[in-house]
Parts: C-alpha cells; structure tokens; sequence
C-alpha cells in the first residue's frame, strides 16, 4: 500500500524515503560501530593508538556512509515535477540510496582494518624482540 | 530568503561537522605524538596541519556552493544543500584515513621506544 500510490503522494512518499534513508543510515553506521568498538580496543590493546583510532572509527563510518547517501541522484536531466510524477523512479531511488550506503560502509570497514595493520605489525614485532634471548 | 537560508545551513553543517572531527581528534592525538621525546616536538605542527586543514576543505566547500535561486521546492533546496556537501566531505574523510595511517605508521616506526 504503501508503495501502491493510495497511502501517501509522491512528495510525501519522497520525504518519508529520503529522510527515513539518511537516519536509518546513520543508525546503521553508528550501531557498526557501536558492535566493533569492544574487538577493535581489543585488536588494538591499550594505548595512544588506540585512543586515536578508537574514536575515530564512529566518525569515519558515518562520514562515508553518508558519502555514499549522497552520491544519489534526483535529478538526472529532470525537472522536479517529473521527479515527482513517477511512483517507480522515486522506490528505484530509494533502493539505490540503501545499496550506495551499505557498500559505502563495506568499503569503509575494509579501509579500516587496512589502517589498523601497521599497529598491529608494530605490536608483534615489539612482541617478537622481547621474546629474544 | 530560501537561498539565504539555504546557504546558511550549508555553511553550519561544514563548520559543525569540521568542528566535530577536529574536537574528536585533538586530544588523542595530542597523546599518541608526546608518547616520547622523538615525536613530542611534532605534536603542534601535527595537532595544528590536521586541524587548518579540515577548516581549508571546509572553507573551500563553502566558497565551491553555488547560491540557489528563488522559487524552488523544498526538496531542491535540500539535493543543493547535499550536492555542495559531498566534496568536501570527501575530502575530509580522505585527509581523516590519511592523517590516522601516518600516525599510525609514525607511531608504529617510532613510539615502541619509550624514554
């Protein structure tokens, strides 16, 4: 019903799926982050580094998530009214908006844990000498 | 007045985000640079690089946004407001993973060997 046209207009449909996608974005970033935070003070153990990293990863995750929401869009070679007009343009737009933050937060994960790599070689390889006769 | 309006709020959005990222930053980093006596006379110019350069992206965003005419629907104003906020926090994000790589990096290199 809700995508059938007879529930809301098209503007309203708009409102409601450009909106709800920026929170539900943000959300999902945040409750990332929120998930991971204990594994990565974990991966990363105590220290500066640590710190710095640590409450860096929220931010970041939000930030290209949102990168991500707004490489979409509208107005392609169209005039707000033909935005308007077509019920199919507006749900198409609307998924795409929900598949560009969720690869934008894959991607931003990956460049993450790439970041993290150099602490974690640091760790071991101070690990490796303290070991040594 | 809409344009006005909608130019203000670009402008708080890059200034509040800017603000965020530096003010979330500072204090850790400020740490992981005094961790010994190698890095410590780094710190400043560090501290200060990470943060002059987050308000130049923002000041660049704001000064890139073209001003929206009159007349337009609520909607417009919004997909403007979003399109001039895209580059430059691309750029932050950007400068953001680089700067925390290179400390890590520096601090990997350097900051095992505590005075």
């Amino acid at each position: 019903m809700l995508f059938s046209g007879g529930f809301m207009t098209n503007e309203q449909f708009l409102y409601l799926t450009y909106f709800g996608a920026t929170v539900g974005g943000v959300a999902l970033a945040a409750c990332t982050a929120l998930l991971l935070d204990r594994s990565l003070r974990q991966a990363l153990q105590s220290g500066h580094v640590s710190k710095l990293l640590g409450r860096l990863f929220p931010t970041w995750l939000i930030m290209v998530t949102l990168l991500g929401f707004m490489s979409v869009s509208y107005m392609e070679c169209k005039q707000y009214s033909d935005v308007i007009s077509d019920r199919q343009y507006l749900i198409d737009k609307a998924q795409d908006i929900v598949y560009r933050m969720a690869l934008a937060l894959k991607i931003a994960l990956f460049a993450y844990a790439i970041v993290v790599i150099p602490h974690l070689w640091s760790a071991a390889k101070s690990s490796w000498s303290d070991r040594k006769p | 007045m809409a344009a006005i309006i909608t130019w203000l709020v670009l402008v708080a959005i890059i200034i509040i985000i800017s603000l965020v990222i530096v003010c979330i930053t500072k204090k850790p980093m400020q740490q992981l640079l005094s961790t010994n006596s190698y890095i410590l006379p780094s710190k400043d110019f560090y501290v200060r690089t990470f943060a002059i350069t987050i308000f130049l992206v923002a000041a660049a965003g704001v000064s890139g946004a073209n001003m929206p005419g009159e007349g337009k629907a609520f909607m417009e104003y919004v997909w403007l407001v979003t399109n001039a906020l895209e580059q430059p926090l691309f750029y932050m994000s950007i400068w953001v993973i680089l700067y925390a790589t290179i400390l890590t990096i520096l601090y990997a290199v350097l900051g095992r060997f505590h005075d």
